[in-house]
């Protein structure tokens, strides 16, 4: 009994005696390289749990917690994240010197939270687990360094706060209305008893306020308003740890609840209709006139939550793989994006494109790490950006969205405009660079570089074990009783 | 009593939607306290409301009264309230902050990332 | 095995800046293409007309795209073109660029554009073949771009690639309608089902989203302003990708897809317009230029046009007009843009008007120079003079239109002569004083002239042996187009008939505007002043920026009040939708439940959040606050929930006394001092507040099914042995939720820590 309970819990269980190694690492004196050593040492021992635990199937806690092959790949892609991460994350120079291990333990923390989101299939424990995963982040974006006349985090934090906070209440409330109506708290069971009244008003405004607490997640339109602040605002680090693995989560949750309605739900269809174009246009045409690059991949990512939510439009058993599919993929492709940034950046400070002139000289593994995750993001193949829009237009195309789908490749083509800028600037710019000095980098960076093109290009060349893998551990997600 | 509940918890909403669209910071602070309340108060109410008969079990019996109050829903809120307390503290803290280091409290001047 | 040729070139690609790094001479590279040409060679001549060979293999199989490869007769063809001018590119730009510092990324990037292209011809899936199409107009993005230290070359790159990656996106939404329309991702299948798609409701859809594709990738008329401009590339990029392959993708494409697109007046109708305009524009804009390589960019257009034009009529005999005009084109187009390069590496200058009498200096350059060019101009015994009378019988074999065409034709052939020898005999013959200061013009390297002559010997040898070349080549990709056997045989000579007598007026007309050339140069900058699709595209593109601007002002203006006002704005919206669309009003009267102490209590609680909302003075706030919190205490304890009232009353009590402690900080609490704002804001937030009480209310009227809540309270005092089951609840039945709520207040406590920490050290520092 015991014993399948470990072999069930075991990523939770690393990580949760890691994360407790951090905190007493925290207490000493100088422990920033041994915080990140730990913190490595765990997040290396999470992907192998999870790896271990891939076929593992468990209900746990009261049937609050199901572990299988649904939860157990997506610990494990947080897991690998979060190894890219702390690798992304270096010694956290734009972190205040005095609690920098803090970032280690925050970091671990919120991990926790994710890796307890995949399994939670219990609304109660679903928020407390959403909690636990976005209350260090708002402290990680609250504790970059302060220089000269700088204050951006601040007013990130804020921000970052109040909309979080907001989205949290309004998604607990809309877990409130979903138990008055099913009195359950188990998602299977309040899915189930929500079929027959899902026409209703009470059932459509219960799911609509969950839904949007997650597209605050996801920073869909008009939800979204934090996130260019605070990739802004945030370290290096901390935006891209916020740019990935949030927007994971959310997913999961949303495919959750999405599978209440029936593709023929109007309603829904038409507000995810609306609300998807409203999100890739907004960001898409927002973007284009950003300098900042932080803040450019900001607005992008609100044009991205606009594409993911494209399979949400299907509302069937393809669109949900497939906005899985590309949220997986976008988590990879973003990081790419960001471990250029961290390591361009001279001493923390933020990167305008501008400053990606002469990369290609400078540094041409990462001029390469930049351009192939620009290539994907803007959905060019043979990486992964493409093939997980493909297969969103597909899947939103089958169930009848025409118009829908012809308004999506409008807007890759409105992108395509300023990821170019970028690509641009990192390969062939030259003359105007201030800083030709080359880029040194270290062994483990070199090792993320090429691991995050690896996976880009092997998600987008090989998607069919990865979308079939999906669609069959979606089957106890979506699977009507 | 349905409607004066309701009517109750629209105006708390009001008042924290009020106060949350205010420039000062202190506004914002007390427009998110009174969301919270409003928030716990919708819980509380949404699964039901019984009066005087708390979900205990009474000494030598096994089971709660029947008819008890819904006891989910109250931890539920429980756990609501006190993790509100949490962001509230947490909150001041951020925003007392914010005004030391930019020495407003003007939540609107707060823009200093949206220069295009 | 088709992969495969793919992947070697890729592969070489992958190599090529570690061999530009070291001792190994560089145009041994050209290997790998040459050794794919020879692989091809043999296959494609052993198949035989009409055949195939194919192969495929899974890939993405739900989707529809699997990794299906088809060597056909026109596929082949292309393909033999791709690797035979890729070899010679290749040994070209070693050459051109020896010693140069990027030599080794150019040819990186060379060869991943070699093999985009050959995977291109050779794909018979769409969603394949799609990808191929995307990075062959990347890898052409960055190989033009490549001149990177001149800023117009970078600005041309994002031009040339936005209008082809655009076209690019329409296409796969046409092609996504007709793999679904036809039933299938294969090409092969796809051209059978030509009755199936010709009868779809989408078929103008599809058919007008795959014309736009092929006329942004070809340079069709509105969308031709980015090959002219894409002249900035380095000179063997231009000679590869705009004369042999890329803007030959378009054409490809369509004359692939005819049979299943053919037959109604929109495919030949539009076809037939854009090929024209194309062809005469590019003739017209040509004839005006001075300097080399644009003046073959636009016979690039021109031929295109002529291409275009000649699968909009879908014959027999313009198919195979349009294979030899192909065939003819690639090989001296490419030579004559080498040639232009060779020039402009010795002379240093590209301009006509500075150039003159090269032929001593550069003799065999020369020759090439010449073969090609006459090739080009339609003499005979050249192939180029085969394409020529080719198009000629097509256009005297018309039923309908036959004259309108013969004069498009015609008039386009001469100023297509005219430009070949502008292009290729002006530099060389001409008595143009030559002006290239400070420098001593000479041969150039074997590598400069090897592959311009090669190419245009076999423009002769291919002219002399029409009939072989006819039963090889052409006969197998006429087959592969129309899927029936050729009907007829191709030859050099037809004796004296309609098309020579054409062929005779093109000549003499095209030597006299030849003659005249220099008189038409000044105008170059009046004809280059009238707006076209280039100025629109400009316009589009500031529009766009200039639109985008203003949106992120007005919605993203950083003041964080109005970022609030727009997400309950919509909020408010979608709430309102619901109930305006599904009705549902509950019921609003007062029934007579009414309790007096609850209510008194509700009325405490808003009166009192009102207050907070209004009240001015800091402490005024405070104690309004208090009473909000207490009335809903107390209204807990009522409703049953003592647990609730306790936690509530001492998380009260904390929040006001910590409010205290920070409140005297804070400045005094203002209004909105504008009145219209204010009541805007009011308007906002009763709007949000009303909605919830119509939720609240529906929520109370409806319950669907038994709570879970009766099973935790049976079990909490047998198994859990505790009599509050709410206690039972949080610290037992769902102690795994309670345990993460400690860790966030943990976290929040250690957050607070960490920002008060700082302000602590502050303080020591300042007073030590």
């Amino acid at each position: 009994m015991i014993q399948e309970f470990i072999m069930a819990f075991l990523p939770e269980l690393v990580l949760l005696a890691g994360v407790l190694a951090v905190f007493v690492v925290t207490l000493y004196n100088d422990r920033v390289a041994r915080a990140r050593a730990v913190s490595l040492a765990t997040a290396a021992a999470l992907v192998v749990s999870c790896l271990i635990t891939l076929r593992s199937e468990a209900t746990l806690f009261d049937g609050a917690y199901r572990v299988d092959l649904f939860s157990q790949w997506l610990k494990l892609a947080f897991g690998v994240g979060y190894l890219a991460v702390i690798l992304l994350g270096r010694r956290v120079d734009d972190i205040r010197p005095d609690i920098r291990p803090e970032f280690f333990l925050f970091l671990g923390i919120s991990m926790t939270g994710f890796v307890f989101l995949a399994s939670s299939i219990d609304a109660i424990t679903l928020v407390v687990s959403l909690e636990l995963s976005s209350f260090p982040l708002f402290l990680l974006v609250a504790m970059r360094r302060e220089r000269e006349g700088q204050r951006m985090q601040m007013e990130s934090a804020i921000k970052f706060m109040m909309f979080g906070v907001a989205a949290n209440g309004v998604m607990l409330f809309g877990l409130s209305y979903l138990y008055g109506l099913t009195s359950t708290t188990s998602i299977p069971l309040m899915v189930q008893r929500l079929q027959p009244v899902i026409d209703g008003p009470l059932a459509l405004a219960g799911l609509g306020l969950t839904f949007a607490g997650l597209y605050y997640k996801l920073a869909v339109f008009p939800f979204h308003f934090w996130t260019p602040d605070v990739y802004q605002g945030a370290s290096n680090e901390t935006a891209g740890i916020i740019a990935s693995m949030p927007k994971l989560g959310a997913v999961v949750i949303l495919v959750r609840f999405a599978a209440a309605a029936t593709p023929d739900n109007q309603l829904i269809t038409e507000i995810l209709t609306v609300l998807a174009v409203a999100s890739m246009f907004y960001g898409n045409l927002v973007a284009l006139v950003q300098r900042d690059l932080k803040r450019l991949l900001g607005f992008s990512t609100i044009a991205h939550a606009g594409y993911t939510l494209l399979g949400f439009v299907a509302l069937d058993e393809a669109g949900f793989s497939a906005s899985l599919y590309y949220m997986t993929g976008y988590l990879f492709m973003v990081l790419a994006c960001f471990v250029v940034i961290s390591r361009v950046s001279r001493d923390g400070e933020n990167v305008a494109i501008e400053d990606l002139h002469g990369l290609h000289r400078r540094s041409p593994l990462l001029a390469l790490t930049m351009v192939i995750g620009i290539f994907a993001l803007a959905g060019i193949p043979p990486f992964v950006g493409f093939m997980g829009k493909f297969a969103l237009l597909n899947a939103a195309f089958a169930r009848g969205h025409t118009v829908l789908v012809i308004l999506a490749v409008i807007n890759t083509a409105i992108a395509a405009y300023y990821y170019l800028r970028v690509v641009h600037a990192s390969f062939f710019g030259d003359r105007d660079a201030t800083d030709q000095m080359p880029i040194a980098l270290d062994g483990s960076t070199r090792a993320l570089c090429i691991g995050l093109i690896a996976i880009v290009i092997l998600l987008g060349v090989t998607p069919a074990p990865v979308i079939d893998a999906i669609t069959t551990s979606l089957a106890s997600v979506v699977a009507v009783p | 009593m349905n409607l004066v509940l309701a009517l109750c918890i629209g105006i708390l909403f009001t008042a924290g939607i009020v106060c949350l669209l205010q420039r000062c910071m202190m506004r914002l602070v007390v427009g998110l306290i009174l969301l919270g309340q409003a928030a716990n108060l919708i819980v509380f109410t949404g699964a039901g409301l019984t009066s005087g008969e708390p979900a205990l079990v009474a000494e030598g019996a096994k089971v709660p009264p029947p008819g008890a109050a819904d006891a989910l829903p109250q931890a539920m809120v429980l756990t609501a309230i006190v993790i509100g307390f949490g962001l509230t503290v947490f909150a001041l803290t951020l925003l007392n902050r914010a005004r030391e280091t930019s020495g407003h409290d003007d939540l609107d001047a707060f823009s200093e990332t949206d220069r295009i | 095995m088709l992969l495969w040729p793919v992947l070697l070139l890729a592969a070489a690609g992958l190599i090529s800046p570690y061999v530009a790094r070291s001792r190994i001479p560089v145009w041994l590279l050209a290997a790998a293409p040459a050794g794919v040409f020879a692989w091809l060679l043999s296959s494609y001549l052993r198949l035989g007309v009409g055949e195939t060979t194919a192969e495929s293999l899974g890939w993405f199989d739900p989707l529809g795209a699997s990794l299906d490869f088809v060597l056909d007769g026109f596929g082949g063809l292309l393909a033999l073109l791709i690797s035979g001018v890729g070899t010679l590119i290749v040994i070209y730009a070693s050459g051109y660029l020896a010693g140069h510092r990027d030599l080794g990324r150019l040819l990186l990037l060379l060869f991943f554009f070699m093999a985009s292209m050959l995977g291109l011809v050779l794909a018979d899936n769409v969603i394949l073949l799609f990808v191929f199409w995307e990075l062959t107009s990347i890898t052409s993005y960055l190989l033009v771009g490549f001149n990177h230290e001149d800023k117009a070359a970078r600005a041309k790159a994002l031009q040339a690639l936005l209008v082809t990656g655009a076209g690019g996106l329409a296409m796969l939404a046409g092609f996504i309608l007709l793999g679904t329309t036809a039933e299938s991702w294969r090409l092969s299948e796809i051209v059978q089902a030509g009755d199936l798609v010709r009868s779809s409701p989408v078929y103008g859809a599809l058919t007008a989203c795959i014309i736009i594709g092929a006329a942004a990738k070809s340079a069709q008329v509105p969308l031709h302003f980015w090959l002219p401009n894409a002249m900035a590339a380095p000179t063997p990029v231009s000679a590869f990708l705009h004369s042999a392959t890329m803007v030959k993708a378009g054409v490809f494409l369509l004359a692939k897809l005819s049979p299943a697109l053919d037959g109604t007046l929109l495919w030949h109708g539009s076809l037939s317009v854009l090929g024209s305009a194309t062809l005469i524009t590019g003739a017209v804009l040509g004839i005006v230029q001075t300097d080399l390589k644009r003046i073959l960019a636009y016979t690039t257009l021109s031929v295109l046009g002529i291409l275009t034009l000649l699968i909009g009529i879908g014959t027999e005999l313009a198919i195979k007009s349009m294979v030899v005009f192909l065939l003819g084109h690639a090989l001296y187009k490419a030579a004559l843009f080498m040639v232009a390069g060779t020039v402009d590496h010795e002379t240093g200058t590209r301009d006509v008007r500075r150039l003159g009498g090269l032929r001593r200096a550069m003799p065999v350059t020369a020759v090439a120079a010449l073969l090609a060019a006459f090739s080009k101009a339609g003499f005979p015994p050249f192939f180029g003079f085969v394409g020529k009378e080719y198009v000629y019988k097509t256009g005297t074999a018309l039923d309908q239109a036959g004259t309108a065409f013969i004069v498009v034709a015609v008039v386009g052939n001469m100023f297509l002569l005219a430009l070949a020898l502008k292009a290729g005999l002006h530099p060389f013959w001409s008595k143009t004083p030559l002006d290239a200061p400070g420098r001593t013009v000479h041969e150039a390297p074997w590598s400069l002239w090897g592959p311009p002559l090669a190419l245009a010997l076999c423009g002769l040898a291919f002219g002399l042996a029409a009939g072989l070349v006819g039963e090889a080549l052409v006969g197998k990709a006429v087959a592969a187009i129309r899927l029936e056997p050729m009907t007829s045989s191709l030859s050099l000579w037809h004796g004296l008939s309609l098309p020579l007598v054409l062929s005779v007026v093109t000549m003499a007309g095209g030597l006299l505007i030849y003659a005249n050339r220099r008189l038409i140069w000044p105008h170059r900058g009046r004809i280059e002043a009238v707006p076209g699709p280039s100025s629109v595209y400009e316009t589009m593109v500031g529009n766009l920026a200039e639109v985008a601007k203003r949106k992120t002002r007005i919605l993203q203006s950083g003041a964080l009040t109005r970022y609030v006002a727009i997400v309950i704005a919509a909020a408010t919206f979608l709430l309102g939708w619901k109930f305006l669309r599904f009705g549902g009003w509950p019921d609003l009267t007062i029934g007579p439940d009414i309790e007096i102490l609850p209510a008194v209590l509700c009325v405490l609680a808003a009166g009192a959040a009102l207050g907070a909302t209004i009240a001015t003075s800091r402490l005024g706030v405070l104690v309004a606050l208090g009473i909000v919190g207490i009335a809903i205490a107390l209204l807990f304890l009522h409703y049953s929930a003592p647990d609730l009232a306790i936690t509530q009353i001492l998380v009260e009590a904390l929040t006001v006394m910590l409010l205290m402690l920070v409140v005297y900080k804070l400045p005094p609490v203002r209004r909105e001092p504008r009145p219209g704002v204010a009541a805007a804001k009011w308007a906002l937030a009763a709007g949000f507040g009303g909605g919830m009480t119509l939720i609240v209310l529906q929520a109370l009227e409806l319950q669907v099914a038994p709570s879970i809540s009766e099973q935790l309270a049976t079990w909490s005092y047998p198994a859990a042995h505790g009599r509050n089951v709410v206690n039972v609840i949080l610290v037992d039945f769902r102690a795994l939720d309670t345990f993460g709520e400690m860790i966030v207040l943990t976290i929040a406590a250690l957050g607070v820590l960490s920002l008060l920490a700082r302000r602590k050290r502050k303080r020591e520092d300042a007073g030590s």
